[in-house]
């Protein structure tokens, strides 16, 4: 069996007044990756997780998704295996409670009623939203709805989630808490593939790859060690290093090379 | 703004809230229906809404709705009231030309007071059951209920499932869109509209700077929620299981029997109206004697 | 033009079940000519304070004073009558007739306020403002606010035209729809729209949230470039490296109270862990090399070229 969550050949895609184009992408991502896919806005990474995720179809080219190929007669069948978790903490948000709406992909999958409960109360737990079961989403956070989202989407048990900038509206306190809730979710269950677009740079220190978009093409991908010693091409394309490297850069131009690939260690080894 | 109170759901637990919305939605249309019948009498009339309005009175009280919500509920019916009393008067043509008194010479047939009673009477009834209704149920369990009861049009292939879920869909983002148009507000307020007072014309520039950006922002709203939903598995044409399920107890069975019994009361009333009226004569008659 | 807050109180629903005591005895000069941040956690005021300033609300006691105009929670004559009938009140405490003294001293020296004048001089802007948007073209969008102050049509246009250039959009969008652009354009045209104004005050509510690192960057310099041309800036933001970069004056509140008044440098060298604020990582890195004994001088270091020639030196000296 193939150890690929996600295989991509060629693909071509572009809107007709849009600036967002991929332009003849292909990767791999094997099971398991925690993955994170930045660039600058109009660099094609939304429209990419829009094409993965089945909501757009490519104009040429060839995406897998667990061996399976993503087109329209098996888009359903292929949606059972992956979870989305989008930008709008409303926009996603269907129930009139937080139940309901944990509830509302169970209906869909037709779980057996009886067995309803149970699974919310569940999954409710795992995001740390089991005091909020019955509270209307006009009275939650952003960075709560987003929590209920994740909550619905593990649920199902999906084998890949996307994560199509899940943090971009939410305060400091809200990323930091889907932050936590992502990288728990990786402890608990290994086997699962998260590729997460993003706009926080601080957020792929914690992914096992990064997977850099510029001009709907990949330019750069490998793990975030690799991807950020590229800072010239990366500044090229107005993207920022996370405060680590940026110190390293700092530190190298005044001739002192450190090894560390951690704040902690870092620290250490500058100054005992 | 999430303030207004249009009978709006209060949280109590009393037996009304209890029990099942079907039943309750039955018995709303139950009295509903009750309330348009007319016996061609006019005190066996005014004595059998006199009967329906201390049933919802009741009903009221039991579920602790305060009569002075009910009574701002009514003051725009008032000015309604005159007016309709005024025209009803001028247009009357009936065989029954009884003048109940004089104003300037002016002959105000009792007929005309009578008909306005009525429809105010009809008014005050149907308001207060609703409201009684509104304030016992939540919002999202009268879509169950009525998504129940729509289901036998299921046959016809009518879309029950999609418009059911189209309503909790519109409950669910009702505060939302209000929170928006308040945003909306400010946001425009702070250019330089005032939306309270100002000219025609600015009141119209106004209203099209809240307008447009709210329609423009819902239909963006439900492009993403399509998507979300169409993500999560949604096939509104598929089978799905439900999660709340509504579940008929014997209390609610008690009060089905027991507004089908008032239904069935009043029709009986109206199939014998003639013997019942005269009966009612007599009684009248009988207790006025003891006087 | 100073905003300055005197002895300010903002009740939500008061009387009502629904009641919130927002902001509690705000008093405090926002200095004209400053770019002043205003930080807290969610929930601490921020945005209720702000709308105080262009009288979308208006206090529940106190007032704050926009150059000359004082924003009242009623009309200025009434105020002063009802203070001093509050002045003579016996039931009234003693601690509450020298606040009621204080805020009479100060709003004698204003005169009332009056909505449109204001909204002229103080121009704000929400978050996600793109939401805003309604008319037919660009222009026509940004012309909307100056049309409202009866401004002549083409005097409002110039002034369109000119915001516009401010924000970076040239004159192939003037006759774009607005709904047609991508969303950082569309921020810009939102803040075209109160640049347009030309206010004296420009109060921003997370103006860069959202927006990936570059239009982010791009938008922090446009109100940089604006400061630099005497505009008072108000900037409530949780974003603390835009806070260290641009501002040279930081408010912090919590729970509806200002709790200190600082510089941004002042503020992180010696953060206090019950604001609930997110430190900058140069911060938290610089405190933790102390803490592991480096003989570092947090108030020399301002960016991560300073604090590697330091490291350097000190590594260097060993």
């Amino acid at each position: 069996m193939n150890n690929n969550a996600l295989i991509i050949k060629n693909l071509f895609y572009s809107y007709d007044n849009e600036k967002d184009v991929v332009n003849d992408v292909s990767l791999s991502i094997k099971r398991g990756s925690y993955v994170s896919v930045i660039g600058h806005n109009g660099s094609g990474k939304s429209t990419f997780a829009k094409l993965i995720a089945g909501l757009l179809e490519a104009q040429s080219g060839e995406i897998y998704i667990f061996d399976q190929r993503l087109n329209e007669q098996n888009l359903a069948n292929i949606r059972m295996d992956l979870g989305i978790v989008f930008q709008n903490p409303d926009n996603q948000f269907i129930g009139s409670t937080v139940r309901d709406d944990i509830a509302f992909g169970l209906e869909n999958r037709q779980v057996p009623s009886a067995k309803m409960d149970e699974i919310i109360e569940r999954f409710a737990g795992e995001v740390g939203m089991s005091e909020f079961l019955d509270k209307e989403p006009t009275n939650l956070s952003g960075g709560q709805k987003q929590r209920v989202a994740i909550a619905g989407v593990l649920a199902l048990n999906p084998k890949m989630i996307i994560l199509d900038e899940a943090t971009a509206m939410l305060d400091p306190r809200g990323k930091r808490e889907i932050g936590e809730i992502v990288k728990g979710m990786k402890r608990d269950n290994p086997d699962l593939t998260v590729i997460s677009i993003t706009h926080d740079i601080e957020e792929t220190l914690a992914s096992d790859e990064i997977i850099v978009f510029s001009e709907g093409q990949i330019i750069l991908q490998g793990r975030p060690e690799e991807v950020y010693q590229h800072a010239e091409t990366l500044h090229s394309i107005s993207l920022d290093l996370p405060f680590i490297y940026r110190l390293k850069e700092a530190l190298a131009k005044q001739g002192l090379e450190v090894k560390s690939h951690d704040l902690d260690g870092l620290a250490g080894e500058l100054w005992q | 703004m999430k303030n207004i109170s249009l009978g709006r759901y209060l949280p109590y637990n009393t037996v009304l809230h209890r029990l099942d919305p079907r039943v309750k939605l039955f018995g709303l249309i139950s009295f509903m229906v009750l309330v348009f019948f007319s016996f061609g009498d006019v005190w066996f009339n005014f004595a059998f809404y006199a009967l329906v309005l201390v049933l919802v009175l009741i009903a009221l009280k039991i579920a602790k709705v305060k009569l002075k919500s009910l009574v701002r509920q009514l003051k725009p019916l008032w000015f309604m009231v005159v007016f309709l009393l005024i025209i009803n008067i001028i247009s009357f043509r009936s065989n029954d030309m009884n003048i109940l008194f004089k104003i300037f010479e002016y002959p105000i047939y009792a007929a005309a007071v009578y008909q306005t009673f009525y429809i105010l009477m009809r008014l005050i009834l149907m308001i207060s059951l609703t409201m009684v209704l509104t304030s016992t149920t939540k919002p999202l369990d009268l879509t169950f209920a009525l998504e129940w009861i729509m289901s036998p049009l299921k046959i016809i292939h009518f879309p029950v499932h999609e418009v059911a879920m189209t309503m909790s869909l519109a409950l669910r983002f009702i505060p939302t869109l209000l929170d928006e148009t308040g945003r909306i507000m400010k946001a425009q307020e702070s250019r330089g509209v005032d939306f309270s007072g100002g000219k025609l014309s600015e009141k119209v520039r106004g209203i099209v700077s809240l307008i447009v950006p709210l329609f423009n922002s819902a239909f963006m709203r439900s492009d993403e929620l399509a998507n979300a939903m169409e993500a999560r598995g949604y096939n509104p044409q598929g089978k799905r299981t439900k999660y709340r399920m509504l579940k008929f107890a014997p209390s609610d069975l008690f009060g089905f029997i027991l507004f089908t019994m008032i239904l069935t009361g009043g029709i009986l009333l109206l199939v014998f109206k003639t013997p019942i009226i005269a009966s009612f004569y007599e009684l009248i008659a009988l207790i006025s004697g003891l006087f | 033009m100073a905003v300055i807050f005197h002895h300010l109180d903002f009740v939500y629903s008061p009387r009502s079940p629904f009641q919130y005591d927002a902001l509690h005895d705000i008093d405090i000069e926002i200095k004209e000519g400053s770019f002043t941040a205003i930080i807290g956690h969610t929930g601490s005021g921020k945005s209720t304070l702000i709308q105080q300033i262009n009288a979308l609300l208006t206090p529940t006691d106190g007032f704050v004073s926009v150059g000359k105009e004082a924003v009242t929670p009623i009309k200025y004559k009434k105020y002063l009558k009802t203070i001093d009938k509050k002045l003579k009140n016996k039931k009234v405490t003693i601690e509450r007739k020298n606040r009621l003294n204080s805020i009479k001293t100060e709003l004698l020296k204003y005169e009332g306020f009056k909505k449109k004048s204001l909204r002229s001089k103080v121009g704000v802007v929400f978050q996600f403002p793109e939401y805003q948007l309604f008319a037919d073209t660009v222009l026509k969008d940004v012309a909307f606010g100056p049309r409202n102050f009866n401004v002549s049509e083409q005097d409002a246009v110039e002034a369109a035209k000119h915001a516009l250039e401010l924000v970076g959009l040239d004159e192939t969008y003037y006759e774009r729809s607005p709904f047609d652009l991508s969303g950082g354009e569309k921020r810009r045209v939102a803040i075209a729209g109160i640049l347009a104004l030309r206010p004296q005050v420009l109060v921003l509510d997370e103006p860069t949230a959202g927006l990936d690192p570059l239009n982010a960057k791009q938008m922090m310099n446009l109100f940089k470039k604006i400061h630099d041309g005497g505009t008072t800036i108000i900037l409530v933001t949780h974003d603390m490296d835009i806070v260290l970069q641009y501002a040279s004056n930081v408010i912090v509140m919590k729970d509806g109270r200002i709790i200190e008044e600082t510089t941004p440098h002042a503020l992180f060298s010696d953060i206090k862990e019950d604001y609930s604020l997110e430190v900058p990582a140069l911060y938290a890195f610089i405190r933790q090399l102390i803490d592991n004994g480096a003989p570092l001088d947090i108030n020399k270091i301002r960016n991560v070229d300073d604090l590697a020639a330091a490291l350097v030196t000190l590594r260097g000296a060993k």
